[in-house]
């Protein structure tokens, strides 16, 4: 038998013979036993082949698997965020040192991989524990949900959250959560919003707040009809002190300036609006040394003037940069909505235009757009001058009108009524010039002027011999709120000898609708000085009749627009009734003014009026012709000496 | 049913010998041969002769089974006269124009469903894709319908399997032919007894049956490595590492095995699908796990047919699996009759495929290295 097996071989010569011959009845069943002996060698040595190569298929897997965690470990390492794997049942699988430095987990909870013991851990350092802990229970709900949220820690931290199903070929096995600091960011966020609408340099609104609020305040113009004024402020010259001391220096100066601008106008905020936030004024800074002022409702355009004055005024004294001194004046531009512009690009470019006009006019200057506007400024701004001088100067003189008792005809008062003798324009009526003297405050030392010369002058009548009359005088809103004014009175009254009886301050309806202390208390002094008050131009205002029982009034006179009308107007008419009936109510004097024709007379007469005022009887008159008048009233002589009576005496 | 059964070998002729009488009631005449055994006319000639209003089915193998008796280069005929079961039968043959889906469809079309129970197919075993001509059968039969059957063999040559009903045996064919009537009982089962060993691999390259890449790399450079020495012998031993095929979402597997391998473009024809995406191990026999295999697959058609001892038995067991047991091949069928019982007729052949359920009442599927059995009883 050929390839006999190596096993056959030896059993046969161990069993059966040395020679190993077979019989040959046998050869086929031994033939049949070698091919079985050598089917199963080769059917072993396959299996072992098999296994060896399975064997290291193993390993080679294996090592591609180490190869794979190490990288896996690296990459969960190396991000910045922190990872977490939890199974399905909350064990926790996997997870990186940014993790546990985030929430500070202590080793002993991450070495028991017990995810809940690490959530009641963490929870209290959240601002929100119940909607952290009832988010992850909803995810251990729905394991097949991805989610996002971004968590508040309670140290100010702030934390984004991501989380994913962990899937092995489409089973879902646990969950992904990935956290990730984004507080630098958030605060990087903020910084730009800053960066975005506030200059760098000065803290103040750049140009695209101020565009924005500019477009709300339109919005708020519009709709309420009102007045509002860009103001461009630009620094002259600033060029040269950038070249002279340098950049850092020049950005100080601006500083500085800005400084100085933002503190006036808190003032102004603060005096003119304090109840109305969102009519606060915005300094802003464009860029360069170029500033703007938006004042988001005004009255009238001399609000903006004003302001603008104000802001040159500012740039009188120096600025005082490392030790140097150095001043600097600004030219300034000023647009008008609605009548420079009604949208943002066209004021802000109307400002400008009207910042370049008050440089050419020589800087240090304020200019409108509107050429209309710049003439009105220009005059007022030379009326307040000339006021200024003529009070200086005595260009002042009081007029009289006579009041009349209009049952007896007889002469009872003189109203004193002041006139303004300007150089060039001549003869200027109180409604001209009161309202700037006011605004000005210029008003003080002309009211006091008034005050004196009426009361010198009727004191100079009484010692004329004529019989005693009280003298009015009208009394400014400005000047009843100075504080000192009842002892101003009292002082004149002094100094010009009249006895307080023989004066009367008319006040408007207006000044006395301020129900302040204030009012109360000047007027209870100006009473106990024994002075008389009387309500001026009455009816025009809002009184409550309540009110007006409380003031210690004399008189009152009735606004001459119901006095015009009579004949014509029931209206009118009736109001006069009630007017009376009201002063008679009360205990008051009436006076009607404006009285022109004798039908007006005769009603007034028949209404019980007390007195009566008025063109019909004698217009304003000076003081040389008032005393004509009162000799022609009572055939008096009168002492020559006493006629040469100076009156202006500022 | 009244069974007889016949063996032809070279050396000693017909045993038994044929009488010279004609038996007319025979309907079925069921053959299994070697290739060139099938292909000598005179043998069939004579067959047909002695039954001739019987239909004539089947084909070419890897081994003939006859009793208990597993022969090589033998000619196994059974002739069966049944009661009351009725038989109508077709053959199609693969062509360019007609793949085997088609195959199946067509075959199924040709028989008549009324009173139809279970079909019998016996297919082409190297140019056939048995997953598509079960899919073209499973779908125009009715789900009741029950399918068995296998692959023709070509021993362990892979050249060429002939298959016939009524015909004369030819290459590329596919027979198949259905069993009638209300008193025909019926069970069946497949079962393998192969273990899956080492690493699932992915099926990255395959079109069909055919297989080109599993993990990125060549699967024939795989096989060749396992195989070693023997790798000399494919595609006959690459029957020695069948793979098991689990899809994507399934846990169940399927066994597959080659059936040729191409050196051009290194890839290896399975018997069914092997899709892309499927992952595949590599599978390994145990002699014993295979026997057992064996007789766990007739212990469960025995208690599907109803556990009575049937008349007729088909064994269709894989060529793989007789590779494996070599001279112990007898013994899963040996096992089989201790189960089904001395009277049973067994005949059947080594396969180059099965088709069978899993278990009674599930739907047909291709099957390799397996044993299947059809139980089937009039009584």
């Amino acid at each position: 038998m050929k390839n006999i097996h190596s096993l056959l071989k030896r059993q046969l010569k161990k069993n059966v013979c040395e020679s190993c011959a077979i019989p040959k009845d046998l050869e086929e069943i031994f033939a049949a036993i070698n091919n079985a002996y050598i089917q199963s060698d080769i059917d072993r040595n396959m299996l072992e082949r098999s296994l060896d190569l399975s064997s290291q298929e193993l390993l080679i897997a294996n090592d591609e698997l180490k190869k794979t965690l190490s990288l896996l470990n690296a990459t969960i390492e190396s991000t910045r965020d922190g990872i977490l794997v939890v199974d399905l049942k909350g064990k926790i699988t996997s997870f990186n040192k940014k993790y546990v430095d985030m929430w500070h987990i202590p080793p002993h909870i991450v070495e028991a991989r017990d995810d809940f013991a690490a959530l009641r851990f963490v929870l209290d350092q959240l601002q929100d524990p119940d909607g952290f802990i009832k988010k992850v229970q909803n995810l251990y709900a729905q394991p097949e949900e991805a989610s996002y949220d971004v968590l508040q820690f309670k140290d100010g931290r702030i934390m984004e959250r991501y989380s994913r199903p962990q899937r092995i070929e489409e089973k879902c096995v646990g969950r992904v959560w990935s956290f990730r600091d984004i507080t630098a960011q958030k605060r990087a966020e903020e910084q730009v919003a800053q960066m975005a609408y506030f200059d760098l340099l000065t803290n103040l609104p750049n140009r695209y707040l101020l565009k924005d609020r500019l477009n709300q305040a339109i919005l708020y113009a519009e709709k309420y009809n009102k007045l509002l004024a860009v103001i461009y402020l630009d620094l002259d010259d600033f060029k040269t002190v950038n070249d002279t001391f340098g950049h850092n220096f020049g950005d100080t100066f601006l500083q500085s300036v800005s400084d100085r601008l933002e503190k006036s106008i808190r003032r102004i905020d603060t005096l003119s609006r304090a109840e109305d936030d969102h009519l606060e004024t915005t300094l802003a800074r464009l860029g360069g040394d170029e500033f703007t002022i938006l004042l988001r409702e005004i009255k009238e355009p001399q609000d903006a003037s004003r302001v603008a004055q104000r802001m040159l005024d500012l740039f009188s004294q120096p600025f005082c940069i490392e030790n140097r001194a150095i001043f600097i004046s600004t030219s300034i531009g000023i647009a008008l909505y609605p009548g420079d512009g009604r949208d943002v690009d066209t004021l802000l470019k109307n400002a400008d235009t009207a910042m370049y006009h008050a440089k050419e006019k020589g800087r240090n200057h304020y200019q409108f757009f509107s050429e209309q506007m710049n003439t009105e400024a220009v005059e007022r701004f030379s009326l307040e001058s000339s006021l200024r001088t003529s009070i200086d100067k005595g260009d002042f003189q009081l007029y009289y009108q006579p009041q009349y008792d209009s049952a007896t005809g007889k002469m009872i008062g003189v109203e004193s009524l002041i006139r303004w003798i300007h150089p060039e324009k001549g003869i200027l009526l109180p409604d001209i010039f009161i309202p700037i003297a006011e605004e000005s405050g210029l008003i003080i030392p002309i009211g006091n002027w008034v005050l004196n010369t009426a009361c010198a002058q009727n004191k100079e009548w009484q010692r004329a011999g004529f019989p005693p009359l009280y003298v009015t005088v009208n009394i400014s809103g400005v000047q009843f709120k100075q504080k000192d004014f009842a002892e101003s009175v009292a002082q004149t009254l002094l100094d010009t000898d009249l006895e307080p009886r023989y004066l009367e301050l008319e006040l408007t309806e207006t000044i006395l609708m301020e129900p302040t202390e204030l009012t109360f208390k000047t007027l209870q002094e100006l009473k106990a000085t024994g002075v008389r008050l009387a309500i001026d131009d009455f009816g025009t205002g809002y009184s409550s009749l309540g009110y007006l029982k409380r003031l210690p009034i004399d008189t009152l006179k009735i606004d001459r627009s119901f006095v015009r009308d009579i004949i014509s107007n029931a209206d009118d008419r009736a109001i006069i009734r009630s007017i009376i009936s009201l002063a008679r109510t009360l205990n008051l004097n009436v006076i009607a003014e404006g009285v022109e024709t004798h039908e007006q007379l005769l009603y007034l007469q028949e209404q019980g009026s007390d007195g009566i005022q008025g063109f019909l009887l004698s217009e304003p008159i000076s003081s040389s012709s008032f005393l004509e008048l009162l000799k022609k009233e009572y055939q008096c002589n009168l002492l020559t000496s006493k006629n040469n009576y100076q009156e202006s005496s500022l | 049913m009244k069974i007889d059964q016949k063996i032809w070998t070279a050396e000693k002729g017909w045993a038994p010998a044929f009488s010279g009488e004609k038996d007319e009631s025979v309907q079925l005449v069921l053959f299994f041969g070697s290739t060139q055994i099938i292909k000598q006319a005179m043998l069939c000639h004579e067959v047909k002769e002695t039954y001739p209003n019987a239909h004539f089915c089947g084909c070419s193998t890897a081994g003939e089974i006859a009793g208990t008796q597993v022969i090589d280069n033998a000619f196994v005929l059974t002739a069966i006269s049944f009661e009351s079961t009725r038989i109508q039968g077709a053959q199609i043959g693969l062509s360019q124009s007609i793949d085997s889906y088609r195959v199946g469809q067509l075959l199924a079309e040709s028989l008549d469903t009324n009173g139809l129970r279970h079909v019998i197919v016996l297919s082409d075993g190297i140019s056939v894709n048995g997953s598509d001509l079960v899919r073209g059968l499973t779908e125009i039969l009715p789900a009741e319908v029950s399918i068995t059957g296998g692959l023709a063999g070509d021993g362990e040559r892979f050249q060429e399997t002939l298959v016939c009903w009524d015909g004369h045996p030819q290459n590329k064919m596919v027979a198949a032919f259905g069993l009638y009537g209300n008193t025909l009982k019926i069970g069946y089962c497949s079962q393998g007894g192969w273990d899956p060993f080492g690493p699932e691999r992915v099926i990255t390259k395959s079109k069909g049956n055919i297989l080109y890449e599993l993990d990125g790399k060549s699967a024939l450079e795989l096989y060749k490595l396992y195989l070693g020495e023997q790798a000399a012998g494919l595609p006959a031993t690459g029957l020695l590492f069948p793979l098991s095929l689990r899809t994507k979402d399934s846990h169940t597997s399927v066994v597959r095995t080659i059936l040729s391998v191409n050196e051009h473009d290194q890839s290896m024809t399975f018997a069914g699908d092997v899709p892309a995406g499927s992952y595949a191990r590599l599978m390994k026999a145990n002699l014993d796990r295979l026997i057992d295999g064996a007789v766990g697959a007739a212990a469960k058609s025995y208690e599907a047919i109803g556990s009575f001892s049937p008349e007729l038995a088909i064994l269709i067991s894989c060529v793989g699996r007789k590779m494996i047991l070599k001279q112990r091949t007898e013994e899963e069928i040996e096992g089989i009759r201790d189960i089904l019982g001395e009277k049973t007729v067994m005949t059947g052949f080594y396969s180059y495929g099965e088709l069978s359920p899993f278990h009674q009442g599930g739907p047909c599927a291709l099957h390799n290295q397996t044993m299947s059995i059809t139980l089937l009883s009039e009584k």
